[in-house]
Formats: C-alpha cells, sequence, structure tokens
C-alpha cells in the first residue's frame, strides 16, 4: 500500500493511498453470499469462476481510496442537516442521528477502478456471461474491503487527535438523497482517487464508493439501521446483515 | 426424436454449453448444447419443435427454479449461455421465417445511466424465453428509443434504471413513449424501482427480477 498525507488550502488535511488487490481480496465465501446462494450452495461452476477471478485479476484492478477531514462544521440533529464550507446537506433522520456528537467529518472516495468494469463487459459481450456476473460482483466486494482499509486508516489517524469515528455513510443510502453526492464532490479535490461523478450523480468508474464518516470526542460507531431503510433489494444490506456484524451497512 | 429434445433441454437446463463444458460432472465429456441442437436438426427434428419442446421448456424451468430459490442468477447465466449455444443453429430458421418469435421486446439502460449488468441478465432470460431481444445498451437517449420503437412497432419495450436520479430520466422517456405510442407496453426494473414508481409514471408492469419479466411476458403474448 502507498500513502500520501497532505495538507490542503481547503481542508485540514487529505489522506489518499494505493491499494493492491491482495489487500481489498474478498474470500470465495464473501462472493457466494454477495451473489446470494445460501452458505455452501454455489454450484462447481461458480466456484471454478470464482476461484479464477480470485488467481488472476491482479492487473485489472486500480485500487485507490482516501478522505478529506473537515474540522469547522455544523450538524443540526433537528433539521438532519450538515453545513459544511458553505454547503449545506440535507442528511435524513436517518444518517444525521447516526452522526449525533461528531465536531469534524471526513469526506472519503474509494474505487476499484475502471478496469473491473471493463473485463466484466467484456465477458458479458463474449459469451462467458457468467464470469462477467461474477466479475461485477466481485467488483463491488472489492471496492467495500478497500474501504474497510481507509476507514481503518482514518480511525488510527483519528485516534491520535483523541477522536473516534462513526461508521460511513452515502448518499442514496440510509435515506439520504443521491442528489447530495453532487455537493459532496464538492468538498473533493478535483478527480480525487480518480473518481468523477455525472449529471446523474452516478460515479465512475462505477466501483466506486463515496461518502463521510463523522469525527469526535463522543461520536459513537453504531450498527446501521436498515431496518428503517427503504432499500429492501439492496445487495449490500444483505451482505451485511448475514455476516451479523452489523444490521446492514451499504456504502455503494 | 423426444429422447434428442430431452437431452437438449437436460443440457440447457443445466447449463452445458457444448461436449468440452467439464459441467455438470454427471455430463463431463458428453455432447452439449451445441451438438445436440444441431444433431436434431440433422435428424430432421422441426426447429419449431426444438425450440418449444426443447430450450424454451428448459429455460422455463430454471426460471422456476430460480423463483422457488433452488437456483440463482448465475444458473440461470449458464442456461442462457447453453441455450445461445444452441440458437446458434436456430438463427437460419428464423431468419427464414419457418419459426417464429413470441415477440419483439426494445430494451436498454435508461439516460444518464451507464449500469448494465441486470439490463443485460433481463435481455438474456427474454431471449432464452423464445424473445428476440433489440438490447439499445446503456445512457439510451429518448430519440434512439422513439426510433426503434418506430422500427419494431409492435415491440414491447424494457426500461432498467439504477439510481434514483435516473428514475427521473425513466419517467420522461415513459411520457414520451405514451405520447407517440399510447398503448405501449412498457416493462421496468433496476435496484430503486418500486410497483408504486411503475404505478406513478404508467408503465404496464415492474418486474423485481429477470425471471419476473420473463413471466409477464408469457402471460402477455399466451
Amino acid at each position: 500500500m502507498q500513502r500520501q498525507g497532505t495538507d490542503s488550502a481547503h481542508a485540514d488535511n487529505v489522506f489518499h493511498c494505493r491499494l493492491d488487490f491482495a489487500d481489498s481480496k474478498p474470500t470465495f465465501a464473501d462472493i457466494e453470499k454477495v451473489l446470494g446462494y445460501p452458505p455452501g450452495r454455489a454450484t462447481a461452476p461458480v466456484l471454478a469462476a470464482s476461484q479464477e477471478l480470485l488467481r488472476g485479476t491482479e492487473r485489472i484492478w486500480s485500487i485507490e481510496g482516501g478522505y478529506v477531514v473537515y474540522s469547522s462544521i455544523s450538524l443540526d440533529n433537528g433539521h438532519h442537516s450538515l453545513d459544511v464550507q458553505g454547503l449545506s446537506f440535507d442528511l435524513g433522520q436517518v444518517v444525521a442521528g447516526q452522526l449525533t456528537g461528531a465536531e469534524a467529518i471526513a469526506v472519503f472516495v474509494c474505487t476499484a477502478g475502471r478496469g473491473v468494469e471493463e473485463f466484466s463487459r467484456r465477458q458479458m459481450s463474449s459469451g462467458d456471461p457468467v464470469t462477467g456476473f461474477i466479475a461485477d460482483a466481485l467488483g463491488s466486494l472489492v471496492v467495500e474491503n478497500a474501504m474497510d482499509r481507509v476507514q481503518a486508516l482514518l480511525a488510527a489517524a483519528m485516534e491520535v487527535r483523541g477522536l473516534r469515528i462513526t461508521e460511513r455513510y452515502s448518499p442514496g443510502y440510509c435515506g439520504w438523497r443521491v442528489e447530495e453526492q453532487k455537493q459532496l464532490f464538492r468538498l473533493l479535490p478535483p478527480d480525487f482517487c480518480g473518481v468523477r461523478l455525472t449529471d446523474s450523480a452516478l460515479m465512475q468508474p462505477l466501483k466506486s464508493v463515496s461518502g463521510i464518516i463523522g469525527l469526535g470526542r463522543s461520536v459513537t460507531r453504531r450498527p446501521y439501521t436498515c431496518r428503517l431503510c427503504d432499500l429492501e433489494d439492496c445487495l449490500y444490506r444483505r451482505l451485511k446483515s448475514e455476516t451479523g456484524a452489523a444490521d446492514g451497512a451499504p456504502t455503494i | 426424436m423426444s429422447e434428442i429434445l430431452d437431452k437438449l433441454g437436460e443440457c440447457v437446463e443445466a447449463g452445458k454449453v457444448n461436449a468440452k463444458a467439464p459441467f455438470p460432472p454427471h455430463l463431463k465429456g458428453q455432447p452439449g448444447a451445441d451438438e445436440l441442437c444441431r444433431e436434431a436438426l440433422a435428424a430432421g427434428v422441426p426447429p419449431e419443435d426444438i425450440l418449444n419442446k426443447a430450450l424454451i421448456p428448459a429455460m422455463g424451468r430454471i426460471g422456476e427454479k430460480f423463483s422457488r430459490g433452488d437456483a440463482f442468477v448465475p444458473e440461470m447465466l449458464l442456461a442462457a449461455r447453453a441455450m445461445s449455444a444452441a440458437m446458434v443453429h436456430m438463427r437460419p430458421f428464423f431468419t427464414s421465417g419457418q419459426v417464429k418469435r413470441k415477440g419483439i421486446v426494445v430494451i436498454g439502460t435508461v439516460t444518464g445511466d451507464l449500469h448494465d449488468i441486470g439490463k443485460n441478465l433481463v435481455a438474456m432470460m427474454i431471449e432464452g424465453a423464445g424473445f428476440e431481444v433489440v438490447d439499445l445498451g446503456v445512457d439510451v437517449k429518448i430519440e434512439k428509443l422513439l426510433a426503434a420503437l418506430d422500427k419494431h412497432p409492435g415491440a414491447i419495450l424494457g426500461l432498467s434504471a439504477l439510481l434514483t436520479t435516473t428514475m427521473a430520466n425513466m419517467e420522461k422517456m415513459v411520457a414520451s413513449v405514451k405520447q407517440r405510442h399510447p398503448d405501449k407496453v412498457i416493462l421496468i426494473g433496476g435496484a430503486p424501482v418500486t410497483r408504486e414508481f411503475c404505478e406513478k409514471i404508467g408503465a404496464s408492469h415492474y418486474a423485481s427480477d429477470p425471471q419476473g419479466a420473463v413471466e409477464y411476458l408469457a402471460k402477455l403474448v399466451a
């Protein structure tokens, strides 16, 4: 992993790193789960294609992640709003509640790169839709795993300052409107981690995540509250809730 | 004749493309959908029987397994792939008109949205159910969509959106299509799309998964 930490004129600090596939590689059990199988039920062709992808795709990944910390924020739990750098976010009740006590925020981005979506598309169009489909799911898992690493690095950096972190929250999930992603990207340096946003608030590369993490002396890293979310078919809800680690945790 | 159709159906359901395919283990080394379809045609089996008594029922069985939770998306894709291998040999009969498809489905991901996996899955399953699919790709502009519908006036339309922001584009596209083709059957889907949204924008049906789309289309043409 390569790290870069720099000061920035518009934020307290900026952190960026590149990660190897080995650092973010999911297990076959995770792939099986994200494809919808109960444990141990994936069939032999799926197992074979997954193993091949886990073994032989190092070159398609270009994994980058990072965050920008803003120490001057105003969080209004009553109105579910967050003001940062003159921008006002309507976080919704769930996200605002989870950030209670935040004195600062980290705005994050992480991507698995463009290679995996191109690989998946090639497989789909060249007559191997199973490999294409599994590669797509693998891309989602890799970017989540990579973001777990970035989040752990943030936690360690904040601990030095006596601050704790919340879970991560993304526009489009937990009641936070996806349209607010456009504002969120204004808090990041241009092309940060190579991720751009389209007019439809779609991140490119597609296998990317973005969002915010609350920082403060009294914040708590509470479980996600998928029960309150409208996205019943969310793949990540299923993935996280079945791990028992949290009550669902989408950031993509 | 029945035996070869049964074997062909078994291969499609199991996703065995050809003799080289190592899966499923109990069919290892045996002919797959590719060889069996060729053999059936060479033996004089009518192509419409191959389609209606072997290929489509096999896809129907894998779809039913999916609905029951006994099969998952990869199994459906494997079956669709095996079906495609057989369909290569059927193509001349579609072209000549000897064998007719159940209908045409024009499909695409709405303007501003680049997600194609879900749309591709639905396209494969619809094709496997006996429909001709005209796939317009992703980020489909309304002009391109209307041109395709003008070219295929009897076609059913399938639209996919993966973001709440592009759902707004779906609403606009459905309105434009309805203005030009008031009776157009429009099937919609995608992660944030709901039955309520479908009713709100005046689309005909919301399918939560590829099998839901296939079942709806099968009822339409029954």
